[in-house]
Parts: structure tokens; C-alpha cells; sequence
């Protein structure tokens, strides 16, 4: 009787709640502990109401017995473009970026929010839940201030795969060659814009009629800029800086001190040089633990121990695959971090309590008492290829692994009502005329 | 050496074999029936060949890995002059050989990417670096990878000591011919020339779909899907005729020396022309044609262009949904080289599956998995695990030698190179890696890479900077000391 409830359990992707409990597997809990036989509930509201090592107290019967697997927080790719893109090289599917909109404010496109552009059933969402990624921060992209990323949840709703949790969670710059160059100018060129338009920001958010005035009237800024600039002055949110030179981190930490905004470095290719800095000044940094090669002139230092040399002078990390489609590679991204030197459990932090941390979502992260019920059942070591997600819960809701790659394979995996491939038809040579 | 390459005609049943069919015995070495054959000349001689010294040296206590259906614990391996000597059960010992202790370490063949273009698309990616495309007219059949490549890429040092001997570095996509692929072997050298691997035989890169429509729609064409058939219709039509002119001299020089040469007589000898010579060379079958192509459709086309004309596909590439068709591919011997999960950067490349490599091995065709990247070189074997573990989980019939064979053997087939290299046998190239953990792991690094027996990649004696461009430059310091551990205990 109990297997057969187990199994029913298993089969069904229910809604859950209150009697769900998780025992007997590894639990990596996100904050650096690693529980050996572990426990796990969820309430009904989908929280976690309790993470420990099983024993003989919790009478209740296993309702996911998860034995030999691992479960872990879900993954959090704090650097990606999903849902932004169907297709990159088909032009109307791109919503990405403020792009050529038809603005005053060239550069600076604060006020652009990425979530407005987001499609939440964009076929790339439901892959990404294979690598077990429960949350993604989705960043607009060009110009110098590209906008304000949001979060998203890749949870199934009644009509979409994944909702926009916070459509405001950071304002994205870029500080390097290519974006002075897509505004004709150079780096020097930047740091003055991003100054004009933090003064004014200052100026005008703080005089509210300056600020009425900037209605339908040009100026360095809009209202909308303003507004959102405004957050990241207040120190709500922070500004992500794409940056990767040493010297160009130095004048965005500057920036940041004489602002007073909380800074955020991406990419960061030549971060290592600039490492002891860059904790001085409590900045973290989000890379791509892959990339090792002076891919251009501002990442000449690049490096593949990047991470390592950061985490080691005690510089907060996260790791991205910043990518839009193949974020389920997340997982592996953090496996070569390890292979670079990296400890495990701080790979493991890179892509779910520092992204948390940083990006201001306090409920999950990490698998604690009162924490949202993210988590991803896995059948070995998640960073490993031979591992796989077995279950996915986004607040306390199993979801589904399906996606379009897994329905082209079920329909090809045999061939209907196709015959006999012919052979191969053999070119007649010079006097030939008959059949070969 | 000269290659002709016969293809199998047999067919093969879907899903019977898990192994594609040997072919070594189709790469009979042939000469062509005209004696004339300016298109077969060699390429212009290496001015500065670089001294590569191989070791003499033997690995033991290793988990070796063939790649030829094989795997032994606690194997030995000797290699000597460049040649793989003896590979054994039980320890080799051999008087003033090197012996290096590999216990807990796993050997396999080295690497081979089908699809790189390291060395002409050099980082840092700079206008003055970008030399894959000829997009100045949509065929270029006379044009070599050879004279783009920079052999001072800094990518080529990442690419060895990840474990990658031998690579085919490509021209672009954007034409329909775009020219002569080089197949290199990973020593450094002064110029690519050197860096050629002698015995491979020439290949050529074609095009279809969004990338030519997308270059030459508004320069002249071909912009439709249609234009590029009959585009390379016309091309393979002059060349056959091109051919044919080749072959009525060769006709008349014969007739002429049989009539006692008068010097009077003697037949004009036909003028070069470098393009057209390149396509007769694919339509005598002496160069391997590599095919840019995404769109089972479109490789139906494709398949069919080279019927017509009667020459032969090596391979597709990218060949994102050659698993809708791999049952023509199996019955044709035409090999794939894809990636693992690449998708959706272009409608072409709509239909991806993971599955794909795995699908296309289960059915018998030769599958590759091949980067077109200098980052994605560094972690084929990374690649190959993805496809290898997902494959298997789906049920699909493949082993970890099909899967091993994905990144060394099959991809030594394509470029016609696979009786040298490509798997570990007595007498074959020493073109090997000793990795640190099994290759399909994520925490799995090269230790050493052997390249013909020269040890290209020591993990504990680094080399001097592959590049130029590297050397003196970057301000460094030491390596992060942490312990690399992998897994979860």
C-alpha cells in the first residue's frame, strides 16, 4: 500500500504541500552545510518548514524517498538574456534592448525595463529547468545604460513557464571598449556620461519641479531615467557594471564610492589583478568561469583561475553562462569552476545565495526554515554530465522537465510512414546508356 | 599520400549497428586516370619546418582508453619515434625509455575537431584578425585557410592543452565554395605551413542556407534557398566541364607520345585555373568536402547536387537536424559533425536536440562533435559527455567508445586521416592525452598531451607561451594553489 501511494506520488505532478517530505538523500543547503541522510518538509504555502539530518523522530512516512541522489537549492543564473530572444538572427523575436527606439536619451535608457520585453513561454525556459534552473535574472543590453533587469521564476503558471518576480532588481551599464565604441566614443567618453547623468539624477530627484520640467523637454535624462536611477543612488538596487579590464573596474569601484551605489561587476576578465580592491569596496563579482582566452583588447588578462584568485581574497562571486539560450549549462559552468581550483561548496553559492544576496531576493537561495521551496532532486553530483535533474519544485510546486528538444526526439525517435532510403544513383560514365 | 575515397553503397538499417561501417579498407590509395592533374598539386613546400622531437617514453598504471572498443585497467603504453610502439596489460619495461606513472589517470587518443577556424579567426577578435571569409564572391574554390591562418593565435595553446592533437581549420560560411579547409597538427611553428599535417588529404568548405542568402542577397545573389542550388549546380556543371577538357588533353598527350612527340604537334597544354581545379578535385574525389549545412531538406538537396554530379559529401556540419534524417545518411556514409546543444541562433538551427549525435552514432553514421569555437575546443570531451549521458538516459543504444569515438575516431574519418590516427593501436600516430580523472567527467584535465610523441602539454612543466602575442605581455602570477576536487565528497 505505501509503495503504491509512493508511486502514485511520483507519477502525478501534484500541487502538494503540508505532508510533502523529502528523506534520506544529500542535502546541500547553499549556506556551506552539506546534510548526509537528510530531511526535508514543505508547508502549505510551499515554504520549507524543515531541513536536517533525518532521525528516528520524524515519524512521517517518506513521500519522496530520495535515497542516494542529492537535492539542492535551485540554480540562479544572475546574468542572462532569457526570454528575451526566440531566435537571435530573426530580428522580431528580439526584444532584448532599447535598441534604436525612437528617444532622446541615447545612452542612457534607465528607465527600459527588461521585463516588459520578457516572454515567459520563449522555448528556451522549459530547457533550462534541465539544468536545474529555478530562477534567471534577465538583463537588457546595449547602449551605455542598457535598463533595469528583472527577476523571473521559472514557474509553470496557468498560461506561461516562467513570471517576472521583480521587474526592478539592478540597472545595467557597460563599461568597456565595445559599448564606447557603439556611442562613438572611448571609455574616458563613458565615465563622463555615467557622471553627467548621476549628477543629474541627484540634482533632479531631489527637486521635484526640476524633475516636472524634464517632461516632454530634453535633457541629459527623462522622468523615467531619473526615477530609476534615482533607485540605485538610494542604494536600492545596485548597477551591474559589464566591465573587464583592471583599470576600468578601478574607475567603476571609484564611481561607485563617490555615488554611493552598490556596484556589481560583470564579466570581469581581468578581475583578479584588481582582487584585493574589489573586496576592500565589497564588490562581487559575476564571470563566466569558461572564459580564458584575450578574447579582445580588454580581457588580455583573462584567465581561467579568474574565480579562484577572487574567491581566495575573499571576493564574493557568482557564475553566469550569460546566454539566453543554453542557461542550462549553468551547472557545468560551475563544474569547470571547480576544475579551475574553486571549492565546491563556494561553486555551489556562486549560482544560488550570492546571486540571492546581491539581487535582493531574501526567500530563497538557500534551503532554511521559512525559505520559498526551490530546490532540484538530482541523481548524483549536479555539476557532473552524468547527473540529472529527477524533480524540480518552484514554491513547493513540482514542475515540469518536458521541452521541445525532448518532444522533437520523442518524434523522431522512430520513422513513421518513411520507406526504404533508395541507393545511391550512380553518375553514367562517357558511352554508358544502360542501367547500372 | 592520396586518398580516393570510395563510399559504401550498402545499405545500412536503421538502429541495426551502434558502430558506423569500417571503411579503412575503402581509402584505397588510387591514382586518378588522368595523368594530368595540375589540382593535385602539393601545397607550396615548408620553408621553416619546425624541429619536433619526439619522446621515447612509456605510460603506466593508466586506464587506457582505444577508442577501439577497449579499455584497460592498469594499462602500459610505449611510444617511440612519434609511433605508438606497444600497448599492454601489464607494465612495459624498455631500456632508456622515460617512464611516466599515470595511476588514477585515463589515456585516450587526443582530440580531433573537425570544425575550428583557430588562426583565421584569431583572438583577440579584432577587424585585423578576421581573416575566415572571402566574402568577396560567392564561390572561392582557389582560396586555402592556409594563407588566413596566424599561427600565433593564442587560441592554439588553450586547444592543445585541452587536449586537442589535430585540428581542421576551416574557412567561413558565407560562401557556397568558401576554399580549402588545412587539417593541423597542434605543434607550434612559425608559419601555418608547418603546422599542416602532410599525410591528410585536402578538404573543401561549402555553404548552404541562411548564410550565404544573408551575404550575397544584396550583392548580386544567390538570396534565395533556390539561387544557392542552382548556384552550385552551375559551379559543379563548369567544373565537370572543366574536367572533361582535362581529360580530352590527357587524351591527345597520349595519342601525341604514341605518334612519336613531334614537337610540331604537340597539344596545348590547358591553361590553370586554381578554382575550377579544386572542384575537379572534389568531383575525382581527392578532396573531402565539408558541408556548412542545417536543414534536413536542405542536406536532401545537397545529397542529391552530389548525385548529380557525381561526387561525394564527407560531412555535414552543424547539421543541426541530421537526426530527421539519418537513415540516408547512414545508407550514403556520410558523417556529421554537430555540437551538443548549440541552438537558437537562427531559424536553421530551430530544431536542435540534444540527442542529436547520439541519434545519428545509434543509426550507423559516423557522428562527430566538433566546436567551431576556441572556447568549445577546450571542452569537447565535456561535449561528448553531455550527449553521451542525455543519449543514454533516453534509451538510446550507444557506448562510451561510440561516445569516445565522437571527439577522436569518427573525426579522424571525416578528415581522412583515421589509419594514422584517431584511436590507440600499435603502429599509429602518438597522438595522445592522459587525463587526470575519466575524460567524462567535468573535473577530468589534460595532465600531458602528446602530439606525434612530442609532449605538447605537461600540466607540472609548462611550455613557453604558444604565442607572440602572449609572451611578455599579460602581467601573471603563479596559478590559484587550491587542491582541484572533484565531486561531492
Amino acid at each position: 500500500m505505501k509503495n503504491i501511494i509512493f508511486c502514485l506520488i511520483l507519477t502525478f505532478s501534484h500541487p502538494l504541500f503540508a505532508q510533502d517530505v523529502f528523506r534520506g538523500g544529500t542535502i546541500y543547503t547553499g549556506t556551506g552545510e552539506l546534510i548526509e541522510n537528510g530531511f526535508l518538509s514543505l508547508n502549505s504555502k510551499g515554504e520549507i518548514s524543515q531541513v536536517d539530518t533525518d532521525s528516528a523522530k520524524n515519524k512521517t512516512n517518506p513521500s519522496y524517498d530520495f535515497r542516494g541522489k542529492f537535492i539542492t537549492p535551485g540554480f540562479i543564473d544572475a546574468g542572462t538574456v532569457l526570454g528575451l530572444s526566440e531566435i537571435w538572427a530573426v530580428s522580431d523575436t528580439n526584444h532584448g534592448g532599447a535598441g534604436d527606439l525612437d528617444r532622446d536619451k541615447d545612452f542612457n535608457q534607465s528607465g527600459y525595463l527588461a521585463a516588459e520585453g520578457f516572454n515567459p513561454n520563449a522555448m528556451a525556459i522549459a530547457l533550462s529547468r534541465t539544468g536545474g534552473i529555478t530562477s534567471a535574472i534577465i538583463h537588457p543590453s546595449g547602449r551605455l545604460i542598457s535598463g533595469q533587469s528583472a527577476w523571473v521564476d521559472l514557474e509553470s503558471t496557468k498560461m506561461f513557464n516562467a513570471k517576472v518576480i521583480d521587474p526592478s532588481v539592478a540597472i545595467h551599464v557597460s563599461l568597456n571598449s565595445k559599448s564606447a565604441r557603439s556611442v562613438g566614443g572611448s571609455v574616458a567618453g563613458i565615465v563622463l556620461l555615467l557622471k553627467e547623468a548621476f549628477d543629474d539624477t541627484k540634482y533632479l530627484s531631489q527637486n521635484d519641479k526640476e524633475l516636472d520640467r524634464t517632461r516632454g523637454k530634453k535633457s541629459s535624462l527623462s522622468r523615467q531615467d531619473v526615477l530609476a536611477l534615482k533607485k540605485a543612488l538610494d542604494k536600492k538596487i545596485p548597477i551591474v557594471f559589464s566591465v573587464s579590464r583592471a583599470v576600468d573596474i578601478l574607475t567603476a569601484i571609484e564611481l561607485s564610492k563617490t555615488y554611493g551605489f552598490q556596484l556589481i561587476v560583470s564579466g570581469g576578465e581581468e578581475a583578479w589583478m584588481v582582487a584585493d580592491e574589489l573586496a576592500a569596496a565589497k564588490v562581487p563579482v559575476m564571470l563566466n568561469p569558461y572564459a580564458n582566452l584575450p578574447s579582445n583588447f580588454d580581457k588580455l588578462g583573462t584567465r581561467v583561475d579568474n574565480v579562484v584568485l577572487l574567491h581566495n581574497a575573499k571576493v564574493d562571486v557568482m557564475l553566469s553562462t550569460f546566454d539566453g539560450h543554453n542557461v542550462r549549462n549553468l551547472r557545468f559552468a560551475a563544474g569547470n569552476a571547480i576544475r579551475a581550483g574553486l571549492p565546491y561548496q563556494a561553486a555551489l553559492s556562486a549560482i544560488t545565495t550570492t546571486p540571492a544576496k546581491y539581487f535582493g531576493a531574501k526567500n530563497v537561495g538557500s534551503l532554511e526554515t521559512g525559505k520559498a521551496g526551490n530546490f532540484v532532486v538530482w541523481t548524483g553530483d549536479p555539476f557532473e554530465p552524468s547527473s540529472f535533474v529527477e524533480a524540480m519544485f518552484i514554491n513547493g510546486k513540482k514542475v515540469s522537465l518536458d521541452n521541445r528538444q525532448e518532444a522533437l526526439f520523442r518524434k523522431y525517435r522512430t520513422f513513421k510512414r518513411r520507406g526504404t532510403v533508395p541507393a545511391k544513383r550512380i553518375k553514367l560514365q562517357d558511352g554508358d546508356n544502360g542501367d547500372k | 599520400m592520396r586518398y580516393l575515397i570510395l563510399t559504401v553503397l550498402s545499405a545500412t538499417f536503421l538502429g541495426c549497428t551502434a558502430t558506423p561501417k569500417k571503411s579503412d579498407s575503402d581509402n584505397a590509395v588510387q591514382k586518378s586516370p588522368i595523368s594530368y592533374q595540375p589540382y593535385l598539386e602539393e601545397r607550396a613546400p615548408n620553408l621553416t619546418p619546425t624541429l619536433n622531437v619526439p619522446e621515447n617514453v612509456i605510460i603506466n598504471n593508466a586506464t587506457i582508453m582505444t577508442a577501439e572498443n577497449q579499455t584497460l585497467k592498469g594499462g602500459s603504453i610505449w611510444m617511440k619515434d612519434g609511433k605508438i610502439q606497444k600497448i599492454s596489460e601489464s607494465e612495459i619495461k624498455i631500456e632508456g625509455a622515460i617512464v611516466i606513472d599515470a595511476a588514477g589517470k585515463f589515456i585516450t587518443p587526443g582530440i580531433i575537431d573537425t570544425h575550428s577556424h583557430m588562426g583565421v579567426y584569431s583572438v583577440p577578435h579584432v577587424r585585423a584578425t578576421s581573416d575566415g571569409n572571402e566574402a568577396t564572391n560567392k564561390a572561392t574554390p582557389q582560396v586555402d585557410a592556409l594563407n588566413s591562418i596566424w599561427p600565433q593565435d593564442p587560441a592554439f595553446e588553450k586547444a592543445v592543452q585541452a587536449g586537442v592533437t589535430v585540428a581542421q581549420v576551416l574557412p567561413g560560411s558565407a560562401n557556397l565554395i568558401g576554399g580549402n579547409g588545412v587539417v593541423i597538427e597542434m605543434h607550434p611553428a612559425i608559419s601555418a605551413r608547418a603546422m599542416l599535417m602532410e599525410a591528410a588529404p585536402k578538404t573543401i568548405k561549402m555553404a548552404c542556407g541562411e548564410n550565404p542568402k544573408r551575404v550575397y542577397g544584396e550583392r548580386g545573389g544567390p538570396g534565395t534557398r533556390m539561387g544557392t542550388y542552382a548556384a552550385f549546380r552551375d559551379l559543379f556543371e563548369k567544373a565537370t566541364e572543366h574536367m572533361k577538357s582535362l581529360e580530352a588533353y590527357d587524351k591527345k598527350l597520349d595519342k601525341w607520345k604514341k605518334d612519336g612527340e613531334k614537337a610540331d604537334q604537340k597539344p596545348e597544354e590547358p591553361k590553370r585555373n586554381f578554382g575550377q581545379e579544386a572542384i575537379v578535385s572534389v568531383l575525382k574525389g581527392e578532396t573531402l568536402v565539408q558541408i556548412h549545412c542545417y536543414r534536413a531538406d536542405e542536406m536532401i538537396q545537397l545529397v542529391q547536387l552530389s548525385e548529380e554530379f557525381g561526387f561525394s559529401i564527407r560531412a555535414f556540419h552543424h547539421a543541426i537536424e541530421a537526426y530527421k534524417i539519418r537513415d540516408l545518411l547512414a545508407a550514403r556514409n556520410i558523417g556529421v559533425s554537430t555540437w551538443a546543444d548549440w541552438w537558437g541562433f537562427k531559424l536553421e538551427a530551430h530544431d536542435a536536440t540534444l540527442h542529436n549525435a547520439a541519434m545519428l552514432s545509434e543509426a550507423g553514421v559516423y557522428a562527430v562533435v566538433h566546436s567551431d569555437s576556441s572556447t568549445g575546443i577546450q571542452h569537447l570531451n565535456q561535449e561528448a559527455a553531455k550527449i553521451y549521458f542525455s543519449g543514454k538516459k533516453a534509451g538510446l543504444k550507444i557506448s562510451e567508445n561510440d561516445a569516445l569515438r565522437w571527439i577522436t575516431y569518427n573525426a579522424a574519418w571525416t578528415l581522412g586521416i583515421e589509419k594514422l590516427t584517431g584511436s590507440l593501436k600499435e603502429g599509429k600516430r602518438a597522438d595522445l592525452v592522459v587525463w587526470s580523472k575519466h575524460p567524462f567527467s567535468i573535473y577530468a584535465q589534460p595532465d600531458y598531451v602528446f602530439v606525434e610523441g612530442v609532449r605538447e602539454f605537461d600540466r607540472q612543466k609548462p611550455n613557453a607561451r604558444w604565442s607572440d602575442f602572449e609572451t611578455g605581455y599579460t602581467p601573471m602570477i603563479k596559478p590559484a594553489q587550491t587542491k582541484t576536487k572533484g565531486g561531492t565528497k
